[in-house]
């Protein structure tokens, strides 16, 4: 049953979740040594712990990844609470359904999340955060909410009566109204945005140089060896030749179609939308919006939605018997 | 030197002593390598763009690694990328007895943006055999010395718009297609120039960061907004190996380890050992770093990558005596050993 | 003026899209000699990425013939394949790429006409389309 709490403050709770040993350690941004540096810290100690900065400005790296790294061996042997922004939250979540994040022992806390800043030009939002749908907690075992109401309450189904916190009321169609409103204006935003990203697709790739960094900052992208990278692709001097001239000359680097439509056809029906791979790019190239538009007609295509739903499998590994009949060719004999 | 160029490319094609060519060319996204199996397909190159989307080395390796020992390819790339090729060989990641190696005076490379849509490389090119240096190219070319082709079978001499055949192989490739050239790279008073300024902003760099580097905890403040995504080292040419070693099963740790990590430091940065791979790949390549700067263009958080492999490839070279890609026959100096040195390191 | 021939890769899984083959060639029915067949084990097992491969090395129009639903010898290999096929046909629409070019048809092991029809048919679709170019 889902309790709601009055929150004071966000630092003062997590110091209390751990003094009151139902975590032994948190996830939590917190800055670095030099000016705007942020990243995920795994934090033991108490007084440490009064310098983080839960909804840190500045999203260095997906955290569902740093998650996924530390549990790549088994589960943390301790309990740990971490701290994320709804979109790691999903992405935590999608990691679960592909076995790369060992959950045990995890509670994850998020929050109404007004976006973050780009690592390119930290006075401006990610240009992805400006078209998020999904800036609400609602997959996390631990909400925050904000937005629309007074003061910030904690919701949860996790047992919090050894806190000691005060329950109470908030106004919830309130909150309701303002997400709606938000929600209804991002959305146009969006269409707007990526229609304009879709008509301009193969311009504004123009400067990619296939040096695959937006693949390796995603959470979503797991595998060891990534298809791109593999021998599959790989050739010799005869292969080369061979293909140079059938298409009048080969241009290197290489495959820079190939990769971000079969990155596409790979996981952008699982993609979460965090921005990571925007951020990252040394060009300058829209990746996360170009990821957010296929991701968009692929999530409509399946009727699916990544995080919302542990149980609810990937499109690619289930399947329906009578389906998608409009994708195979009709044959009429000719006689 | 671009009509001298292509007669050069026509001859080649056609008696023979080439198969196929790379060669930076215009193509409809900007700027980039493209390679080339007859002289009828040759279109709209820019042999001297100065713009560096990948290390042509890593190009080399992906054609001519599986070699056939039946394609003769000629590979058109600057300075650092020739080298970059030379010490491939020594890896075994490249075929150089099936390349003609080509170079050229380099005047150093825009960043990606900048270069891909710049279309004044005459002017560009002019402009620096008449002995300016430019200011908004990549900080290590600021400072490369090894800019006349060095490595390379052939170089360009644009200072004096001459071939300069380097080795018996380039001197033959030039007869066969009856080009003139020269035996040895004659620098001007343009090149002696820039050379000059070069070695004294290198000497800047060494002394600058010496004095930084004092105390250990500088380099964990240098790579403090590092997010270990490792496009350094995947935009690295000398970085081949498939798994790196510090993607491998030895970083993921076990449950019991974090936990030990855990309790031992109070807290960890995530995700971790982003600065243990910085030197790391210190250790396991900077003897063989040749300064192209890729690894700083392509890091997301702007970090100087390139110049601190400058400072420590340069001081790691200089206690081997060893300059990357110059000389063919020199092996690695982690390949090999005198039985008395370095005496002063041991107890 | 030289006549230009598409180049079309016709896709077959080795049970029923290779068994049509085999059928179509007891019948002695021919298909255009600028079609070529590619084999693979089935087309549950095929990586889109491939589908994407020889569409933008130069093919200019891709078949793609497996078992029919429910017999798959594996199973519910082409199941995946349909859906795996959808994706990419919805994002190659999405960013303004021609997905006429690529067809899906089941066909049975006894369907040699069905396959050669197939051949037929999508030759002339892709002579109505043209050369594919794409720029790199």
């Amino acid at each position: 049953m889902t309790l709601y709490y009055k929150l004071g403050d966000f630092k003062e709770f997590l110091i209390s979740l751990m003094k009151n040993n139902i975590v032994d350690a948190v996830v939590v941004p917190m800055r670095g040594l030099t000016e705007n540096s942020f990243s995920p810290f795994l934090i033991k100690d108490i007084e440490l712990l009064k310098n983080c900065e839960p909804q840190s400005p500045i999203m260095s790296i997906n955290s569902a990844r740093a998650l996924s790294q530390l549990t790549a061996k088994g589960a943390i042997p301790f309990k740990v609470a971490a701290v994320m922004k709804p979109c790691e939250v999903i992405a935590f979540r999608e990691l679960i359904k592909l076995n790369q994040v060992n959950p045990e022992n995890i509670i994850t806390i998020s929050f109404d999340c007004n976006g973050v800043n780009s690592l390119k030009d930290i006075n401006s939002k990610r240009e992805i955060c400006e078209i998020c749908t999904g800036f609400t907690p609602d997959n996390a075992d631990i909400k925050i909410f904000s937005i629309g109401i007074e003061s910030p309450v904690i919701a949860t189904d996790i047992e919090l009566s050894s806190l000691n916190l005060e329950q109470v009321e908030y106004n919830k169609e309130s909150r309701e109204n303002f997400i709606k409103e938000k929600l209804d204006e991002n959305i146009k935003k969006r269409e707007n945005k990526l229609l304009e990203i879709k008509s301009n697709f193969q311009n504004l790739l123009k400067n990619c140089i296939v040096c695959k960094n937006c693949m390796r900052v995603c959470p979503i992208c797991f595998c060891q060896e990534c298809f791109f990278d593999s021998p599959a692709l790989s050739g010799n001097s005869v292969t080369y030749t061979l293909r140079a001239n059938r298409m009048s000359g080969l241009s290197f680097p290489e495959n820079k179609l190939l990769f971000h439509l079969g990155r596409m056809n790979h996981m952008s029906v699982s993609c979460v939308g965090c921005g990571a791979c925007e951020d990252a790019c040394p060009a300058e190239i829209p990746v996360s919006q170009m990821f957010a538009s296929a991701g968009d007609e692929l999530k409509k295509l399946f009727n699916y939605q990544p995080g919302r739903d542990i149980a609810e499998k990937i499109p690619f590994t289930c399947y329906e018997h009578d389906e998608l009949h409009s994708f195979e060719q009709p044959y009429l004999e000719k006689r | 030197m671009q009509e001298a160029l292509n007669n050069l490319l026509e001859k080649s094609f056609s008696n023979g002593s080439i198969d196929g060519a790379l060669i930076m060319s215009e193509i409809d996204s900007g700027y980039s390598y493209v390679y080339y199996t007859n002289f009828e397909q040759i279109h709209n190159i820019s042999p001297f763009q100065p713009v560096m989307k990948i290390n042509g080395a890593k190009v080399h390796s992906a054609i001519t690694r599986e070699n056939d020992n039946r394609t003769k390819i000629l590979f058109l790339m600057k300075p650092c990328e020739i080298r970059a090729s030379v010490e491939l060989k020594k890896l075994n990641q490249v075929d150089l007895d099936n390349s003609i190696l080509l170079s050229y005076t380099c005047p150093g490379v825009l960043e990606f943006k900048e270069g891909n849509s710049f279309n004044d490389s005459e002017k560009f090119i002019e402009n620096f055999i008449n002995g300016n240096l430019y200011d908004n190219i990549r900080e290590v070319c600021k400072s490369c010395i090894n800019f006349s082709g060095e490595g390379a079978d052939i170089t360009i001499n644009l200072f004096d718009k001459s071939f300069v055949a380097l080795t018996a192989k380039g001197e033959e490739f030039l007869k066969s297609a009856n080009i003139d050239y020269k035996t040895s790279f004659e620098p001007d008073d343009n090149y002696e120039k820039i050379k000059k300024i070069r070695e004294t902003n290198r000497e800047n760099l060494l002394k600058e960061y010496k004095n930084f580097f004092k105390s250990d905890d500088k380099i964990v403040e240098y790579f403090d907004k590092c997010i270990g995504c490792h496009a350094c080292s995947h935009s690295c040419p000398i970085c081949y190996c498939r798994q790196c070693y510090f993607e491998s099963d030895t970083f993921k740790y076990y449950p019991d380890s974090i936990k030990r990590k855990v309790d031992y430091k109070n807290a960890l940065r995530l995700p971790l050992d982003r600065v243990m791979f910085h030197i790391g790949r210190v250790t396991h390549m900077a003897t063989s770093c040749v300064g192209c700067g890729m690894c700083e263009d392509v890091c997301p958080v702007n970090i100087k990558v390139s110049q601190f492999f400058k400072y420590m490839g340069t001081n790691i070279q200089n206690t081997f005596n060893y300059i990357p890609g110059i000389n063919r026959e020199e092996p690695l100096p982690l390949l090999t050993f005198k039985e008395n040195e370095f005496q002063e390191i041991e107890d | 003026m030289e006549s230009w021939e598409p180049k079309i890769v016709y896709i077959m899984c080795s049970w029923c899209g290779s068994g049509g083959a085999e059928t179509a060639s007891a019948f002695n029915l021919k298909y255009p000699e600028n079609i070529k067949p590619f084999r693979i084990w089935c087309t549950g097992g095929l990586d889109p990425a491939y589908i994407l491969r020889a569409f933008l090395e130069g093919a200019d129009g891709i078949i793609i013939s497996g078992c029919h639903p429910g017999d798959c010898h594996y199973d519910v290999g082409n199941y995946y394949a349909r859906r795996r096929f959808a994706a990419l046909k919805t994002i190659l629409k999405n960013f303004g790429f021609d997905e006429n070019r690529i067809w899906l048809r089941w066909v049975g092991h006894s369907e040699g006409k069905r396959l050669v029809d197939t051949a037929e048919e999508f030759n002339e679709h892709i002579k109505k389309l043209g050369p594919h170019k794409i720029s790199q």
